[in-house]
């Protein structure tokens, strides 16, 4: 006997074998204790499954052929035939020792259980009638096979992935509406999902493995037969949560190795979920945002609301050509047809721009026309945009009388008409619009009877008539004081101005309050000839006199030819070094400017050369006061003189007048009178003051100084 | 032969080599259909325009109007009886909490409490508190929202502003205005996305930089404009003397071309972009006097706002002008108002820069109403921090200061989205902690970000290799505020 023989022998032997077992494990499974060693077997199932499938499609491949000449050598084809089928009967039986490990769904296992067994059947029928040469009869058997096959295998992947596993991909894109965050809620589109996907397939109605249903929300809630699954009042201890946070090598884990697992972004939802109090019907936008859940789940959804609309989209190239410098077309959000139209430029407006909307007269939605110079009839022309929800016409001129064309756009919710003349006429024209929300009439030349009877006319309609001039006297704002420089040689013109042509502007010019006992009525520009304080006040019919506007002008007639300072000012406002004080350029209240020299430390001390002897007059100091910002006057300011053939003698020596309190910013001018002296040059010494008095919030500290003109006259 | 044959390999290699190939290619496209932008793979920058707005925006434009040197919230919407009561009483260190305070507190040995000197009312729908300087703030209360739970990390006013404005305290970020522009772009080309007002009150002042309204790593086109007070809001685009409309459109054709012929050259973008520079600036011409015309705004307009909105460059004229850039879609328009520091002297330069802003800001919000505009406008008061419920300095009931305080502070929004009548977040008794729903300075610009479609996390741009965004990696959506 050849080894080819025995070995067929053998291996039919063991056929006889396979196919007894089987029987006994086909009808009597339900009733097996299986040893561990078994249970391996068993597990084998998903492995050897593909050997047979393989196998059995290339025999009948070949045999359906009988030129292929590995026929030829029969007692070998007739060795893998049967090997063929002794691995069918090895996983059939597999699969039967498989299933009595728990928690198969008993419909699909049944059928999965029985095309199997039968298939290894049909596999040794075909065997039999081919080795008596029976080869029609064959034929059709292994037909029924490949058949069997196919039906069993898709059967098997059922059990393991979830029933339309196969078909989900392409059945999923119909069954899949898109959901707004806006209207998503927790369980119903981030919860269920997950469940159905990875969890269903085991517990539910057909198959409760666990006595647990994932089906349905009366299921989740009763649990299994471990006890809830989900524990309200200790949500971190409910078990759906212990267990799919379990180690994968644990045998609790779920879903169970082998199933299709949850991916790390599912357990992050379903435990924020169930931390979160586990809510089910809670929508998604009413968790904070800080919520875990919110943050994980929100990218699921389409980016929040927008309303839905019915109609079609736009051409892209249509919109690209309507729009220009002066009309812009936009879509009201991504994704959605319809458009808002806005119009720039009115110089540029014609109201064929609005015949040219007529190509998206469906999609137009809102429409902005704003101070766009329009007549009476262009309302027509805005009629015929039948989905129009906005319409913005302020300022265009309209007289209201066409706007009942307005009537048959049942969208049309809010109308802005503001500081348009409208006629009385318009009134009726604007009842006839039932379907607005809102509607704007600020400074629309209606009377109140008119706006009454709008009311009366349009019950449902809020409607806006906005500030109203009821002859409320509000204050007037002071007059400008105008004038080329503060500081001036000779003589300095100076001009008043108000913004509102009709005030009458009282001035003082002697550093007095502008009142009814000592005013002047400002009538032309001003001339003025030495330092001055002028005060001034606006006034007009139906205002309330406004308050004063100050500025002092500063004489400045002699211009020194050389100066310096002994120490320099403090280096965070160096100004323009010495210049700054010469420039004759008044620093206002910003003493951040730059043309003002701050001193703190140091006194300033200024040497001034006037050339040769000259008659003076006076030395003044340009100063700040700023309480709240540290900024006193100095404590003491001399004044030295020295002619052409003399000696330094002090002449003046004061202590200025210190403020006691806080209080606003003041630009201040100590000026000091030098009678008879002819000087060449000039010494003056100012010095901070050098604690702060006990009043002041820095008591103690130094105090600033702050410069910014000296002037000598 | 062996000539012959070697041929014939090489040709066979040749032919062989084609056959698969084809093969191949085939195969690889085939392959490729799975990846649908393998061959047209769009830059990140383009992915994201095509997204833009992320969803359908509450609001389309805003004006924030920044109370810049921080008012107190003390003495403008947080009402704090109990330290009226406390009067000079010691801040207990339970409140304090080891709070880090500015150099010009820190080492002062008591912190005495006191309490506004102005008195409080209650109105509206919320019976929200506000004080007596804000009369007309008071009149529009049921159309704004009042959030008492601002808080920031800043201390100082520079870092808290530029952090306000930019997501950062420090650095060329781009502000929130050029983010803006960058996102959404300009609604109407002839005027900047983005531009900037300025105004200053009397009292004590802090400075504003143009580094506030910069365009950072974002392209330049998306820097804030500056308008000034002057007869020239913007500067530069005036013709020159003895030039023409019609000289300088032949100049700018000439120009143009060019530029074209070295965009042919080069092909570089920044090209084109300066053509379409010059061309806006020309349309800006006219649009720009257009806007800034004040002179046929009825006299309802100058009663409601303040006789002051005729005089250029101040509070009230920046609101006014404000509110017609913005009706013209300027999508960003931003006011600062100086004068808000208040270390000393705070009972008097507070009423003094309350009466600056308080009838032009309500005048805002009620014009934008009445024309129907409020409610796609956002309008924001408020500024970069509060201010502590200790004197800064000697205290007396009628003249003390208020140093730096960056925990708990308020602000108001208006229109865009926002909820009306809204009084949000609530501090402890001594003004000092939050107590309920605090909103720091990223949530807020996470908030306005989301009010005009932007999810924040998603408007990002690439620099120095990472993405950059306004809101840094932080910031959530205070929903609770959103209609």
């Amino acid at each position: 006997m050849s080894f080819q023989t025995r070995l067929s022998a053998i291996l039919k032997n063991v056929l006889i074998v396979f196919h007894g077992l089987t029987l006994i494990l086909a009808f009597g499974h339900e009733h097996l204790e299986v040893p561990p060693i078994l249970e391996f077997l068993g597990r084998t199932h998903p492995l050897v499954l593909h050997f047979p499938i393989a196998l059995l499609l290339l025999l009948a491949l070949v045999l359906w052929n009988p030129n292929i000449t590995f026929l030829e050598n029969k007692p070998f084809s007739n060795n893998l035939f049967l090997s063929t089928l002794l691995l069918t009967g090895i996983t059939v039986m597999a699969g039967l020792l498989l299933a009595t490990e728990e928690g198969y769904e008993k419909e699909s296992f049944f059928f999965h259980q029985w095309t199997g067994v039968t298939l290894f059947w049909l596999g040794t029928i075909w065997y039999i009638l081919w080795t008596k040469e029976i080869y029609q009869t064959a034929r059709v058997i292994s037909v029924l096979t490949i058949i069997l096959i196919i039906i069993t295998g898709h059967l098997g992947a059922s059990l393991t992935h979830g029933d339309d596993f196969l078909f989900a991909p392409l059945l999923k894109k119909k069954n899949d509406p898109k959901v707004n965050l806006d209207e998503a809620l927790s369980y119903d589109h981030v919860i269920r999902p997950i469940l159905e996907q990875k969890c269903v397939s085991c517990h539910k109605a057909s198959k409760q493995k666990g006595d647990l249903r994932l089906d349905g929300v009366e299921y989740i809630l009763a649990g299994g037969k471990n006890g809830p699954v989900i524990d309200l009042n200790n949500t971190e201890e409910s078990n759906l949560l212990h267990r799919i946070l379990l180690p994968m090598e644990d045998e609790d884990h779920m879903p169970p190795k082998g199933k299709l697992q949850l991916t790390e972004l599912e357990i992050q939802i379903i435990t924020s979920w169930i931390k979160e109090s586990a809510h089910f019907d809670k929508k998604l936008v009413h968790y904070p945002e800080e919520s875990n859940l919110f943050q994980l789940a929100k990218n699921l959804f389409v980016p929040s609301e927008g309303p839905n609309y019915d109609f079609p989209f736009a051409k892209g190239i249509t919109i690209e050509k309507l729009n220009n410098d002066y009309r812009v077309v936009q879509t009201i959000y991504p994704e959605a047809p319809a458009l808002r139209v806005s119009f720039f430029g009115k110089s540029q407006f014609t109201s064929k721009a609005l015949d040219e909307l007529d190509k998206i007269s469906v999609q137009l939605v809102e429409l902005n026309l704003n101070n766009m110079p329009l007549n009476d009839e262009d309302i027509k022309k805005i009629s015929r945009f039948n989905n129009l929800e906005k319409l913005y016409l302020n300022s265009t001129g309209l007289s209201g009388t066409t706007l009942s064309s307005l009537k048959n756009q049942p969208k049309l919710h809010s109308l802005s008409l503001s500081g348009n003349p409208l006629k009385e006429t318009s009134i009726a024209e604007l009842g006839a619009l039932k379907q607005l929300n809102n509607l704007f009439l600020w400074n629309s030349s209606l009377s109140t009877q008119n706006i009454e009877q709008l009311k009366t006319l349009l019950p449902n309609t809020k409607i806006e008539t906005g500030f109203k001039d009821e002859g409320e006297r509000y204050q007037l704002n002071p007059p400008l004081i105008q004038a080329e420089n503060n500081i001036f040689n000779n003589e300095l013109e100076v001009r008043l101005k108000h913004p509102i042509g009709s005030v009458s502007i009282f001035y003082t010019l002697d550093n007095t309050e502008p009142d009814s006992s000592n005013y002047l009525l400002y009538q032309g520009p001003l001339k003025i000839q030495k330092s001055t304080t002028l005060r001034a006040r606006a006034f007009a019919n139906g205002w309330l006199g406004s308050e004063e506007n100050t500025n002092s002008f500063f004489k400045a007639s002699i211009k020194p030819i050389s100066y310096q300072l002994s120490y320099p000012p403090h280096k965070s406002y160096p100004g323009n070094g010495v210049e700054t004080l010469f420039d004759q350029e008044k620093g206002d209240e910003d003493f951040g400017s730059g043309k003002w020299l701050g001193f703190q430390d140091q006194p300033l001390e200024l040497l001034i050369d006037l050339g040769k002897d000259q008659l003076i007059e006076s030395v003044g100091f340009s100063l700040l006061t700023a309480e709240g910002s540290y900024i006193f006057p100095p404590f003491q300011v001399e004044i030295w003189t020295k002619e052409h053939q003399g000696d330094w003698k002090m002449i003046q020596v004061d202590n200025p007048e210190q403020p006691e309190k806080m209080g606003d910013r003041k630009l201040i001018l100590l000026e000091y009178p030098i009678a008879g002296q002819k000087p060449k040059q000039i010494k003056a010494i100012l010095k901070p003051v050098n604690r702060l008095p006990k009043w002041h919030p820095g008591a103690g500290q130094k105090a600033w100084m702050f410069i910014d003109e000296v002037l000598i006259n | 032969m062996e000539k012959e044959q070697l041929e014939h390999g090489l040709s066979l290699n040749r032919r062989k080599f084609l056959g698969k190939l084809s093969l191949g290619i085939g195969s690889v496209a085939l392959g490729s259909l799975l990846i649908p932008d393998l061959l047209n793979r769009k830059s990140e920058e383009d992915a994201l325009f095509a997204a833009l707005p992320h969803f359908a925006p509450k609001a389309k434009r805003i004006i924030y109007l920044f109370q810049n040197g921080a008012p107190s919230q003390l003495e403008t919407f947080d009402y704090k009886p109990l330290l009226n009561q406390q009067i000079g009483k010691e801040l207990p260190d339970s409140i304090r909490m080891g709070q880090r305070l500015t150099g010009m507190t820190s080492g002062q040995n008591s912190f005495p409490l006191v309490g506004s000197y102005f008195g409080f009312k209650q109105y509206g729908e919320a019976r929200a508190w506000i004080s007596d300087i804000f009369p007309h703030t008071a009149k529009i209360v049921d159309d704004i929202c009042i959030i008492k739970s601002m808080h920031t990390e800043a201390i100082n006013h520079d870092p808290a502003l530029t952090f306000f404005q930019t997501g950062a305290q420090v650095g060329n970020r781009p502000s929130m205005g050029a983010w803006l522009s960058y996102g959404l772009g300009s609604e109407n080309s002839n005027l900047p996305a983005f531009c900037v007002l300025l105004s200053r009150g009397k009292g004590n002042g802090q400075g504003v930089y143009s580094k506030l309204w910069t365009n950072g790593f974002l392209d330049s086109v998306h820097q804030g404009v500056q308008f000034s007070a002057s007869e020239d809001p913007v500067l530069y685009l005036r013709d020159p003397k003895g030039m023409d409309r019609q000289e300088r459109r032949r100049m700018l054709d000439k120009v143009s071309e060019l530029n074209q012929l070295n965009y042919q050259a080069f092909g570089d973008p920044e090209i084109n972009a300066k053509i379409q520079q010059y061309e806006m600036a020309f349309r800006m011409q006219t649009a720009v006097p257009e806007v800034t015309d004040i002179s046929k705004e009825p006299d309802s307009i100058i009663k409601m706002y303040g006789p002051d909105c005729l005089v250029p460059g101040t509070y009230a004229a920046n609101c006014l002008l404000a509110r017609k850039l913005s009706e013209n879609g300027v999508r960003f328009v931003q006011l600062y108002h100086q004068g808000w520091d208040q270390h000393g002297n705070l009972p008097n330069e507070m009423a003094t820069q309350a009466k600056d802003v308080d009838q032009a800001s309500a005048a805002l919000i009620q014009d934008l109403k009445q024309r129907g505009l409020l409610d796609e406008t956002l309008v924001i008061w408020g500024g970069e921090f509060g201010r502590t419920n200790y004197c800064q300095g000697k205290i007396q009931v009628d003249n003390y200061g208020r140093d730096h305080h960056p925990r708990a502070f308020s602000i108001w929004m208006a229109g865009g989205g926002v909820k009306s009548g809204m009084v949000y977040g609530e501090t402890d008794e001594f003004g000092y902690n939050i107590t309920e729903n605090p909103v720091h300075v990223h949530d807020f610009q996470a908030t306005i970000l989301h009010l005009m479609g932007i999810d924040h996390e998603k408007l990002t741009y690439k620099h120095l290799g990472r993405r950059y965004r306004l809101t840094d990696v932080h910031g959530h959506v205070v929903k609770d505020i959103l209609v």
